[in-house]
């Protein structure tokens, strides 16, 4: 197998989001250390690895788990991300708007406010080509607003997944806030259009392990990146994370959680479809390792936390069946970490 | 687990690229005494090591040489007690002269080293202690011992405090979260402690305190040896450290021992014709504070656990009685049965509950006349011919027990219930057996949640510590026990199922064989 063929390298936008990232320290607002970083780019490689009929497995042995999922699915959002930008234009989108049937809900962004509508299909004037958007109730006072978008301005729509009706409009929209921490994420990611990032779902990651832990890192821990002139914009991981479990229902997502110890070993396919699947703890990886049979897997074993041997273990039983070895970023390890990899076959 | 800040797991990276390790031997004359003479009068005894009479007193014995090694306190120590220990030994040695005369003149030599050592002050493991951190600086709390003798951390705090020394008293178990120490004085070789303890430090410097007797030889390598680029290496590759005795002993000979057939000997009773007087295979475990318990070895059996290394949501949660093993903390109820759940599961049920009760022993009790009379085999070929999926003797076992419900499917459960005359009422049965499935599921949901709240809330030093915790279930719901596991049978036992999951009292004697 032609290993340096089939990986791509790494774009390092997680890279540059994480020297950007600040978290509260002893003295104040402090850069992240450079084990964080690792596991930004780790996340960030094996999601943009990619050889049809092969996946590639890593597995990291750490003196404690905390912040280690999280990271490495910020490495994946960002590979995503990247690849995603390069594809979108606003003519396609337009294309693929005006495709949908008339009545399907729609998310529309104003300015930094989000509202939600139904989308009534193409029209043309002056020779321009423009979408109808309702956004108000037929019983409101004017009638039933509307707006037209031009072809430029496009990918200001998103397509919901939510039910919507006509008579489920409001009155009067006034809107939401396109995202909770919309400068925080634009800063970190870099993202040309922030809008476009919290209303797309892409399901860039999976990771199985502790939700309440995944919680408390990814949305109470506060991080900051610096805005324009100096100013520190505040966030948490989850923001750019935008895990599934801990949004508004209906809210686009990019990362999905499950629980490992969850009852019941099932996986929505989009999930097992998803670039990377982080496994956070010995028991994930034990657990559900056949359930993303053809997913990149990061495989993340707390040294300390029981049954770390058993799934070291099931790992090297794996690694007996690869295709090829793998050395994820070899340069870059940092002290105190243990890895091994390897190229096998999708299942 | 809580969240720790990223400022205290960059801590945890440096400590892992940082943390130094050394190795401090110690000697004392009447430790080293004790040891040799114990070391030949073992070899002397031969084959008679195993004899009854001489049994318990090994036992007691060794259990002096593993607290010599492990203990960092005086030798005349209340908490070590060892004139007790010399009184008892005398009293069992009464006989010695009649029975084994041959073995009379070492054994009561034994019996003296124990007693010399009993008005001993010497301090061996103490004066390494406080050599260390008195040369460095530290009296305070900023470094720590770490015991692998379990119910002396109190005592050995207590004692350094009274030498100048302000030290915490750890077990391995605490050495999973933050940062636990500057110093971290390791009593004992290497070897009796878990691979973490070196492969991810809690500790900016890890020093082994031990007698220069003792071989450390275990080779360390990470849990991904073999196949791992990792550039550095993981833990303590060390090199082995021989004995300057010519009867030295290696590190894990001197590890407590279990006596299985001592504490099998002490296990529960079953009430015959209390329906449980049906022999099943059991794993015996020895649990913290001298008790011990038998679990199903077979599957599908599960039993609520305590994993205090695991992240906070999965601590409590079921596990297979097969897959127990040492170091994790079971939920047990004393007294009063062993399982809590069908008691739980009958208040939820109310009214309902003896009439539910009475209709699962009125199937299990025809599938169980149908065993006994034509065995377990046979059993399976008649339910495969009646239209059952299962092909395995153990599934049904597995239903002909009390503690088991029903069949996971119906065509099973419709199975049995032509097998036993009962297909006419097979889905008023199912029914009924399904109430009572949802009854557990909500009594074991119940459990879990009560056992969160209550762990969240306490103090998990004395579990630690101690090794064991009691709690109180609301509503008379009596008192559940989470003890750790110290140690698992090599072999499985027979015993009626009525013995299986009470905790049972054995002693701490029954440590060493």
């Amino acid at each position: 197998m032609e290993t340096a063929q089939a990986t791509r390298p790494g774009t390092e936008v997680a890279l540059a989001a994480v020297d950007r990232l600040l978290y509260r320290g002893q003295a104040g607002w402090t850069p992240l250390p450079p084990w964080a970083a690792f596991f930004a780019l780790v996340g960030e490689q094996l999601a943009a690895w990619n050889s049809p009929g092969h996946r590639v497995s890593v597995c990291l042995t750490i003196p404690t788990r905390s912040y280690a999922a999280c990271l490495a699915s910020l490495g994946a959002v960002a590979q995503s991300l990247h690849e995603g930008e390069r594809g979108s234009s606003p003519v396609s989108h337009f294309e693929f708007l005006a495709s949908l049937p008339v009545d399907h809900p729609v998310i529309l962004r104003k300015k930094t406010q989000k509202l939600k509508g139904l989308l009534k299909g193409e029209e043309q004037r002056d020779g321009r080509r423009y979408l109808r958007v309702q956004l108000e109730s037929l019983h409101a006072r004017g009638g039933g607003l509307t707006e037209l978008i031009q072809v430029g301005d496009s990918l200001r729509i998103r397509p919901a997944d939510f039910e919507l009706s006509s008579s489920d409009l409001p009155k009067n929209q006034k809107g939401r806030p396109v995202a909770r921490h919309a400068p925080f994420v634009e800063s970190l990611l870099q993202v040309q259009d922030v809008y476009d990032f919290v209303t797309t779902s892409v399901m860039s990651c999976a990771i199985v392990g502790s939700k309440r832990s995944l919680r408390a890192e990814a949305v109470e821990a506060l991080f900051a990146v610096e805005g324009p002139k100096s100013s520190l914009l505040e966030g948490a991981l989850n923001d750019a994370l935008r895990a599934k479990d801990f949004l508004q229902p209906g809210e686009a997502y990019r990362t999905d959680i499950l629980s490992a110890s969850a009852s019941e070993v099932q996986v929505d396919p989009l999930a097992a479809m998803a670039p990377l699947a982080i496994f956070d703890g010995a028991n994930a990886y034990l657990r559900w390792r056949r359930e993303f049979s053809s997913a990149n897997s990061l495989v993340l074993l707390d040294r300390c936390q029981s049954g770390a041997e058993d799934a070291a273990s099931a790992f090297i039983q794996e690694h007996a069946k690869r295709a090829d070895d793998f050395q994820p970023l070899l340069d870059q390890i940092p002290a105190g970490v243990e890895v091994a990899g390897f190229i096998g076959a999708v299942r | 687990m809580t969240l720790l800040e990223m400022t205290e797991v960059s801590r945890l990276y440096q400590a892992a690229q940082q943390c130094t390790w050394n190795r401090l031997l110690v000697d004392d004359p009447s430790v080293r005494a004790f040891y040799v003479s114990l070391r030949r009068f073992s070899r002397s005894l031969g084959d008679e090591a195993v004899d009854p009479y001489w049994k318990p007193v090994l036992r007691r014995l060794r259990r002096v040489r593993f607290e010599n090694a492990a203990v960092p306190l005086p030798l005349s120590h209340s908490a070590r007690d060892l004139a007790a220990i010399a009184r008892e030994l005398r009293a069992q040695l009464r006989t010695c002269s009649a029975l084994y005369p041959r073995y009379e003149s070492a054994a009561t030599k034994l019996v003296e080293l124990v007693d010399e050592m009993s008005r001993s002050d010497a301090d061996p493991l103490g004066d390494a202690i406080s050599l260390v951190l008195q040369e460095a600086g530290f009296h305070n709390l900023r470094d720590a011992v770490l015991l692998r003798a379990r119910g002396f951390g109190e005592a050995v705090r207590l004692h350094l405090r009274e030498r100048g020394v302000r030290v915490k008293a750890l077990t391995p178990e605490e050495l999973t979260g933050k940062m636990a120490a500057n110093s971290l004085l390791a009593i004992g070789p290497s070897a009796w402690f878990p691979a973490h303890v070196a492969s991810a430090p809690r500790c900016n410097e890890l020093i082994f305190v031990h007698y220069r007797w003792v071989s450390d030889d275990r080779a360390e390598g990470g849990l991904l040896a073999g196949i791992a680029t990792t550039p550095q290496k993981i833990g303590l590759h060390r090199s082995s450290l021989s004995p300057d005795l010519d009867e030295g002993i290696g590190a894990t000979e001197l590890l407590p021992v279990v006596d299985w057939s001592g504490i099998a000997s002490k296990g529960p009773t079953s009430e015959l014709g209390s329906g449980d007087d049906e022999i099943v295979s059991a794993n015996l475990f020895l649990l913290a504070g001298g008790n011990a318990v038998y679990l199903e070895a077979e599957d599908p059996y599960q039993v609520y656990g305590f994993d205090l290394a695991a992240d906070i949501d999965d601590r409590v949660r079921r596990f297979q009685t097969s897959r127990v093993q040492p170091g994790m903390y079971l939920i047990l109820r004393r007294g009063g049965g062993g399982d809590y759940i069908p008691v739980i599961a009958d208040r939820i049920l109310r009214d309902d509950a003896p009439r539910m009760r009475n209709l699962q022993r009125l199937w299990k009790d025809r599938l169980r006349a149908e065993v006994l009379s034509r065995g377990s085999g046979g059993v399976v070929r008649d339910l495969q011919q009646l239209g059952g999926t299962r092909r395995s003797e153990m599934n049904v076992r597995y239903w002909c027990s009390y503690a088991s419900i029903a069949t996971g499917k119906f065509a099973d459960f419709l199975a049995i219930m032509r097998l036993v005359d009962l297909e006419d009422r097979a889905e008023e049965l199912w029914e009924a057996m399904n109430h009572i499935k949802r009854a557990h599921l909500a009594a074991g949901q119940h459990v879990r949640r009560l056992l969160e709240e209550r762990i969240e809330k306490a103090d998990l030093t004395e579990l630690v510590e101690k090794g064991m915790m009691e709690f109180s279930l609301e509503e008379g719901g009596g008192a559940l026990s989470v003890f750790r596991v110290e140690a698992k049978a090599p072999e499985p036992f027979r015993v009626s199922r009525g013995q299986l999951r009470h905790p049972f009292e054995v002693g701490r004697d029954h440590w060493h064989a």
